[in-house]
Parts: structure tokens; sequence; C-alpha cells
């Protein structure tokens, strides 16, 4: 090892190796792998020097033992790390370490006066090493490896730029773990704000699958009238009527053979894209899956709630079951089902289906709204967010992360899709954002 | 599974974020009610532990890694440990509406009034924490003892009581919070439904009829106070021979006068034979199917056999000193027809009938009711007819969950029980119990749970309020005859840490 140091970015105090000083000499790692949340380790170092600088080493290890618990309990900024370097001029790898307690061999009390003790440090640290934060060169239709940031508007349909997701190229992410991302979404509409935020993430071996499969738009669709609107999705709704008072088909869509292969057995979560929000307060929709006329799977109902311009179904499995996997899946008819306890007659419209990946995902539950220029950041690698309001000098958090996490898988291209509401619950499609990605490499041995 | 733990203010209008991380330790989910209860453990600095405090009645919701809500229900229960105190504070003690329903002092020999106080509030309480009613049952007291005794409890127990007990030394201050579902808070609220039954017993006097065209038809006006089915009515009569005559009740609709007008429906026929003859007996007139009468409408009840004559006729019961207050007694006293006011011969009143009206309800509409009066919490209620005709009547206070469950229990026209689930927008919905000889989920020796449908159902959405089939290489289902019974799914807890599943436990 070229080189190891403790501390934070406030101050890393050298170990082991390269530009090592006295009264420290060396460190040995006792490095555990066993395959745990948490693992729990240790580090001896040895100290030579007046029993002064061994006093000063002692308050510098205290000094991070201190940070390292104000930390747990929110009051440090920062967590303690160890940093590892293997050769000189190599990148370092660092790991979060936590739990700290400090020793020193049994005749320490004897030998500071001679001017050595050995040291050690037990600690916990989450099992594996990070890199440091990199750039995610993200890619898009209209652009490619770009790391300055990527536009994206509310809704994807063919028009040239309305695209509502990003992706990575398998081979532009060096990581032998899954690594955490960090995203910043500029807010970019003025007039307008951003409540909600969800972010769903597709992982796939090799080059990028498109993007097709995650929509089904309102021409898509059987069932109902599709009528022309320059201010819908793809500029078409469809406009869905019926008054029975039970379980009704009231739309279906085919996922064709292609479109399985690549929804590829993962769950998704199906969003009903209103194009004019209803008003009935006792409205149920399900999803269905239907084999030629048999049906295969329905999901639960969910509530349509009339405050809100979309309709968040339950995660459905694309296809629903688990099988062999000797040949491609068969294509499914996507049907969507209504129901109200009465016989008036019910019209709904809605111009896009959309399947949001959940390979990662989360849900940024806001509580306030962001505005024209305010940028959002999540660092999954420590679980927070904040908003970074227009002028970018400081911060709050206007959002509740709920849901897994978002990470970058090894050697997979990953694709993302953000969908994000506004103050009246509505997803404006025309809104848009600037995304920036970055991740931190991860290993799990050095 | 990673869950993520968001918090609300209790008014569900923005999350409250904690700082800290929870870890759910168990989740409970039931079929009476859905999310039932679960338990969050939660480590940190003791001064953010003590903030948890705040949190109690705040909703919770368990999302899983879809950000798809588990679990959903509100913070009933907080437990700090740190060094050697266990320090809690909860929320199943509080009542901030307390009313006492007391018997009166009263001299020996006399029978005992029971009255009930005016309810005595914690309007602040209430704000913050929802309305929690109590009825406290006592013997024996005055007016002054009740009222006393209800401010003195209310003055207890208005607000969050906390408790403190010597504990294990805790390796570090953990909160352990207990959380329970929206379902159990209709148990904060007392019901009662002073409708279904009207009648009057008191007073004296006696109306004879059907001795002449001109004495027919006699019958008490009523005002229908709430939406129900008239089901049946009894009347007080005798007879003066008349046994071969058949005796039937007749309801009319009343016109603005308040006299009878349209006739809206006939009774079953009554012999005149179950008329006792020199004495009076209630005979009971039943209308099959029920008749809806409409909330706010005066109707006229009345009887009358299918001949006159002046040797064989009737004697009906009435009150002459008008204890009924909700109309009058009425006769048809001319063919055309004309409709008078049945005369009074000793009270200067104008009287009224003895008669006793039964009134019926779906009791799906009485489950609704009892909810009406315990909804604090939900965004809707939705609850499917039953097919069951009950009488809805419940003049004394009842806890609304117990009447709740007492209505589940009672089932549905197909014979088997109501459920309830409640969604995450905390929408209540009661429906019947499905067939136990169609099982939604199939459970595998590896205790894997699928749908019908071959689906995977993850331990963290279990099948509550269904029917599972027990699934091996000799148990398989439709095709053997080894058919074990199915097991209702009544109760599901799940140990995330261990990944435990237990049903019914």
């Amino acid at each position: 090892m070229n080189q190891i140091a403790i501390g934070d970015s406030s101050g890393m105090t050298v170990i082991h190796g390269e530009l090592i000083s006295p009264p420290y000499r060396r460190t040995t790692c006792f490095f555990n792998f066993e395959d745990q949340h948490e693992i729990s380790e240790r580090i001896e170092v040895e100290i030579a020097g007046t029993p002064t600088q061994i006093q000063e080493v002692l308050e510098r290890f205290n000094q991070i033992r201190l940070r390292a618990q104000l930390y747990e309990s929110g009051t440090y900024y920062s967590p303690q790390y160890l940093r590892f370097q293997q050769a000189h001029g190599d990148p370092t790898y660092r790991t979060p370490i936590s739990n700290l307690r400090l020793a020193v061999n049994r005749e320490g009390y004897l030998t500071t006066r001679k001017g050595s003790v050995i040291l050690t440090l037990h600690y916990t640290r989450p099992p594996w090493f990070d890199k440091g934060l990199y750039s995610v060169p993200l890619s898009s239709r209209t652009s490619s490896d770009v790391v300055t940031g990527v536009t994206l508007v509310n809704h994807c349909d063919a028009g040239a730029s309305d695209f509502n997701s990003v992706y990575t190229k398998h081979s532009g992410i060096e990581t032998s773990l899954p690594a955490p991302l960090k995203l910043e979404i500029e807010f970019l509409t003025g007039a307008s704000t951003l409540n909600d935020l969800l972010i769903g993430m597709y992982h796939n071996p090799g080059d990028d699958r498109g993007e097709g499969h995650f929509y089904c738009n309102a021409s898509d669709f059987s069932g109902g009238t599709v009528i022309y609107n320059a201010g819908a999705i793809n500029n078409f709704y469809r406009s869905l009527s019926w008054s029975a008072n039970t379980w009704t088909s009231l739309a279906t869509a085919a996922i064709t053979d292609a479109m399985m292969e690549k929804l590829d057995y993962k769950a998704y979560r199906p969003i009903l894209h209103l194009f004019n929000s209803h008003a009935y307060s006792d409205l149920y929709l399900k999803c269905a899956l239907l084999d030629g006329s048999d049906l295969i799977y329905e999901s639960d109902p969910v509530h349509a709630d009339p405050a809100y311009g979309y309709v968040l179904f339950p995660p459905l499995h694309l296809p629903p079951h688990r099988t062999l996997r000797d040949l491609d899946p068969k294509g499914l008819t996507l049907a969507v089902y209504g129901f109200k306890d009465n016989t008036s007659t019910y019209v709904i419209t809605f111009d896009q289906l959309i399947l949001l990946p959940l390979d990662y995902a989360m849900q940024f539950k806001g509580f306030f709204n962001m505005t024209q220029g305010d940028v959002f950041v999540y660092d999954q690698a420590s679980g927070l967010c904040n908003v970074r309001t227009g002028s970018g000098t400081k911060e709050i958090q206007y959002q509740l992360p709920l849901g897994g996490s978002l990470m970058l898988f090894p050697g997979r291209t990953s694709r993302f899709i953000l969908l994000w509401t506004n103050s009246a619950n509505q997803v404006v499609i025309n809104d848009s954002v600037k995304v920036i990605a970055y991740y931190r490499k991860r290993t799990n041995i050095l | 599974m990673n869950f993520t733990v968001s918090f609300n203010a209790r008014d569900f209008s923005a999350p409250i974020p904690i700082g800290l991380k929870p870890e759910v330790t168990a989740l409970t989910w039931c079929a009476q009610g859905g999310p039932e209860g679960a338990t969050l453990r939660l480590s940190g600095p003791l001064e953010s532990l003590l903030d948890l405090t705040c949190l109690l009645r705040c909703p919770v919701t368990v999302c899983d890694e879809y950000f798809e809500p588990v679990w959903w229900g509100f913070v009933s229960k907080i437990i700090l440990f740190f060094e050697e105190v266990s320090f809690s504070v909860d929320i199943d003690q509080l009542t901030n509406h307390v009313t006492v329903a007391y018997t009166a002092l009263t001299q020996p020999g006399t029978a005992a009034e029971t009255l009930t106080t005016v309810p005595v509030e914690d309007k602040p309480s209430q704000a913050i924490y929802g309305v929690k009613q109590i009825l406290l049952q006592r013997e024996e007291m005055d007016e002054n003892f009740a009222l006393f005794l209800a401010e003195t409890f209310l003055g207890e127990r208005a607000w969050p009581k906390s408790a403190l007990s010597q504990s294990k030394a805790a390796a570090q201050p953990t909160a352990i919070l207990t959380c329970a579902g929206w379902f159990e808070t209709l148990g904060w609220s007392n019901f009662t439904f002073p409708y279904g039954t009207l009648a009057n017993t008191d007073g004296q006097g006696s109306f004879q009829f059907d001795d002449s065209v001109l004495r027919r038809k006699p019958g008490q006006v009523f005002l229908a106070e709430q939406e129900l089915a008239l089901l049946s009515v009894d009347f007080l009569l005798s007879r003066t021979n008349a046994e071969t005559r058949t005796l039937t009740a007749f309801l009319y609709a009343t016109d603005a006068t308040g006299k009878p007008s349209n006739l809206l429906a006939t009774s079953g026929t009554v012999p005149a034979t179950a008329v006792p003859e020199g004495a009076y007996a209630w005979v009971r007139f039943t209308f099959d199917p029920p008749v809806s009468l409409s909330e706010g409408d005066s109707y006229f009840i009345g009887v009358d056999a299918n001949l006159t004559h002046s040797a064989h006729y009737f004697h009906i019961k009435i009150d002459e000193e008008a204890h009924f207050p909700g109309g009058k007694a009425y006769y048809q006293s001319s063919t055309t027809p004309t409709w008078s006011l049945i005369p009074a011969s000793t009270y200067p009143c104008q009287p009224d009938l003895y008669f006793k009206l039964r009134c019926v309800c779906d009791s799906a509409d009485l489950l609704g009711a009892a909810v009406g009066f315990g909804d604090q919490f939900f965004s809707r209620v939705v609850v499917e007819p039953t097919g069951i005709p009950i009488c809805p009547y419940r003049l004394k206070p009842v806890n609304c969950l117990a009447e709740v469950k007492r209505l589940m229990a009672l089932g549905t026209a197909n014979a088997r029980p109501l459920l309830a689930d409640v969604s995450a927008d905390r929408g209540l919905h009661f429906y019947e119990q499905p067939d136990a000889s169609e099982p939604a989920v199939y459970v595998d020796s590896q205790f894997r749970m699928v749908t019908g449908d071959g689906v995977p159902m993850p331990p963290w959405t279990p099948p509550v309020g269904k029917y599972a089939r027990l699934m091996t290489a000799r148990l398989t289902d439709p095709f053997d005859g080894k058919r074990v019974p199915t097991t209702f799914i009544e109760r599901v807890t799940y140990t995330p840490q261990t990944g435990r599943v237990r049903i019914n436990p």
C-alpha cells in the first residue's frame, strides 16, 4: 500500500507510506471480508516519537473518534474516512468508518515514555471502498456522453426534443460494485413548480435498448375514441366513456413480443397520464394483462384521485411470471379497467401510459415547491437530498426520499426516466429540467 | 428489503423529516382493517430520539424499494431506552371527550332513571390528536357528581401520559415506535342510532272501528326521520265477535294538511282470531318486502278489517294523553274517503294510537352509519350491500369499532363475514370474505406464496383476507383427491430482519 490516511475533508492524516511524517511510522490493516452490511475491523498504527508527539497523535485520534460520533448524531458535517492508495499516482479509495474505539498495546503506558506505542483503532465500515465522485457521461436522443447536463422535458413522444430519459453507456462506467449515483436536477421552467419527482432506472447488458418500450401512447391503445390535440403527448389523447357499474375494460394496448423481450421480466410502475383531470371521487382503475382474451394477471385497484393529473398503478412485472427463459417471452395485451358503483356515464381522457422501470427507483415526495433555477441534489451515498435555491448559495430540503436506491450497475447500460409533478399534482408535459449525474466507483477488495 | 419510512404532519399536509433512519422490525396486517401494527427501531443521539415523542398520532408510511406503500397507519406509542431508563409515551389512554351515563339517586322502591351528562371536551387536545371519546357507566349519583367526575376524568386523560421505569442498560439510546392502523381509530368514538323503531305505549283510551263504514282505518301519522324501510307495525287490538274477518295494515302518504293521501302499501293479512275478544293484545302486521320510507316525509299507518258490521267490530287502544310527539291519530270517517281526527273522550288532547313500528335497513347501511360516527381520518368509505335487513335502532351508546366488528361478523346474505381494508390513501372498504373453495394464494413447501395466476407475492404485501392452499407434490389443485381445507389468512406478521412470515399468529 503506497499510502493510508485517516480523517475527513477538513484534513487527512497520513498514517502509512508516502508523505508520512513522524511520529507515525506505519499502519497495519486487518481487513475483514465477511458478507455483512457493516464489517468490524481494526488497524494498528505504530507511533514513535516524543511523549508530546505521541500525546498529539492520541488527541488527533480522539478528535477523529468524536467527529465520527458527532456525524452519527447529525451534528458534524462529514463521516470520518480511511483512505487508501495502492501505488504512487494511483487514485485513492476511501471507506467511511464508524463506531470507533481506541486502544494501545498493553505495555503502551511504559513504552510511551520510551518513545513508541502501538495504537489500535477498532471500527466498523460498509463492505466497500469508493473511489470518489466521477462525472457520469449521459447520452440521449440528441447528445452523447455529455457531462455538463442534458435537458429533459416532462414527457416522451416523437418530437425531436421530447424525451424524459437519459442513459449511460455500459462501457462508460468503471466500477466493480453497484455504484451510488449523485444527481443534480435543475428546474428550468419559469412560472411553474416542481414538487414530487419520480426516477426509475433500467439496466441492461450491452448497448442501450432505446426508450420505446417504456411508453404506450394514446394512439397505441384500442377502446374509446382517439382525438387529435396539439397539447397532448404525441398530439393525441384517448377519451374513454362508460356507464357500467362493474369492472369494465376501458382500453387495451398490445405489448408486442419485441417490447416484452426488452421489458425483460423486470418490475415497472404503470403511470397513466391524464390529458384532462377528471372530477370523479369514486373512480377506481386497475391494470390487467391478457393473453388473447384470457386474463392472466390483474393488479390491485387504485383510487383515481380527482386531485391528481395522473394515476400511479402498483408495480407490475413484465412478463408477470418467472419462466425457464429458454425462449423470448410472448407479448401480451395490457388493459386498463375502470370501476365505479353507479351507472352514470363517466369520461376520462389520457394521452400516455408510462412503464416506469423499477430496477432502481425512487420517489422524492415534495413538501415545498421548487421553482425555476432551483437545483435538486440527491446523493445516494448518504441517502440525503437537498435543494440549492436559485442563488445557488444556500441549501434546504424540499423533498423526502422514498423507495430503494439509485445505483449504476457495473458493465450495464443504465437508462433513467424522470417524471415530476407540480404543486397542483399535475404532470406539466413541457416543463423541463437539466440533469447532471455523478457516481462513486466502488470496489470491495483493494 | 430496504424499507423507507416516512412520517407526516397529523393533518396529512406535509412530510416530517426526522433525520434518523428507522429500521422496520415487524409489520402486521389483518383481514379486519388492513394494516394493523408496525414496530420501528431507531438509534441515534438521545436528544433526537426525545424529539420523536412529538410524532404521536402522526401518520406513518412504510414503502418498499419501488416506493410502493406496504404499511400505513399512525404512531401510537414511543418507548425510549437509554442508559438504565425506559421512558414511554402513548396515545392509548388519551381521552378528550368524556360522557358519564349514570343512574340517578332514587327513593327506595322507585325505578332509577338512567341519565347522561353533556360531554366534557378538551378542544386543544382534540385539535392535535383527534377526538377520542369515552362513555363512563356509573351507578347512583346526582348530576353534579356525574359532571365533576367527567371533568376530573378528562383532566387526567386529555393529554398523552408518559411512563418511566428502570431498564437493562442500553448499549446505545434506542427508540421503539409502535404504530397502529387507521381502522383502530374507529374505536375512538361512540355510536348511537335512535332510529328504526317508533312506538307509543302509554296513555288511556280506546277507539271502536269497523262497526260502520263511517269508522274505519284508524291509524297514526308519524315522521320518518331516516331513510329506512318499514318492516312491521303492531297495534293493540281487541274484537267484538268478528272472528271471520281478516285484518290488514295500510301505509299511506300524507298530504300538506297532514292527513292520509295516497295508499303506498298493504301488509299481509292477519286473521281476526289472532285478536283476543274482551281483552287487548299486540297484533303484528308485516310488510313483505319492506316499504321504503323517505327521510323527512310523514306517513300514516292504519289498520282495517275486510268488512264492517254493527255487531262484528274491533277496538284499538289509543292514547288520549297524546304522548307521541310526531303526529296524530286519524280514521276514515266516510267512504269518500274523508279522514278525521280520532276524538278524545276524557282528556282535552288530540289522541295518538298505541303502536310499534319496526323499520329495517341493509346491515351495510348501519355499518356505514357506524363508520360515519367514528370516521375522523378516512378519505372515503365504501360498504358493499350485504342483503341482510336488520333493525338499526341503537339507543344506548356503543363503541363504534365494537359495533363495526359486530356487523362485520354478521356478514352477508351469502353467509360470509365482511372484511375491511384501509388503502394507503386511507380509503376504507368493506367487502365480503371470499369463497373458501376458491383459494387466491398457494403456498409451497418453502413457504413461498404465489397468486392463482402464478405471480410470486413478496411477504411484505401479504394476502390477508384471502384463502390459501398448501401446495406440495402431493397436494395440488385441483387435480388430486387429497384436498385439504384452505386456510383463511386473517392476520400476517412479517419480520424483515429474519424474513419470517407468521400467518394467523
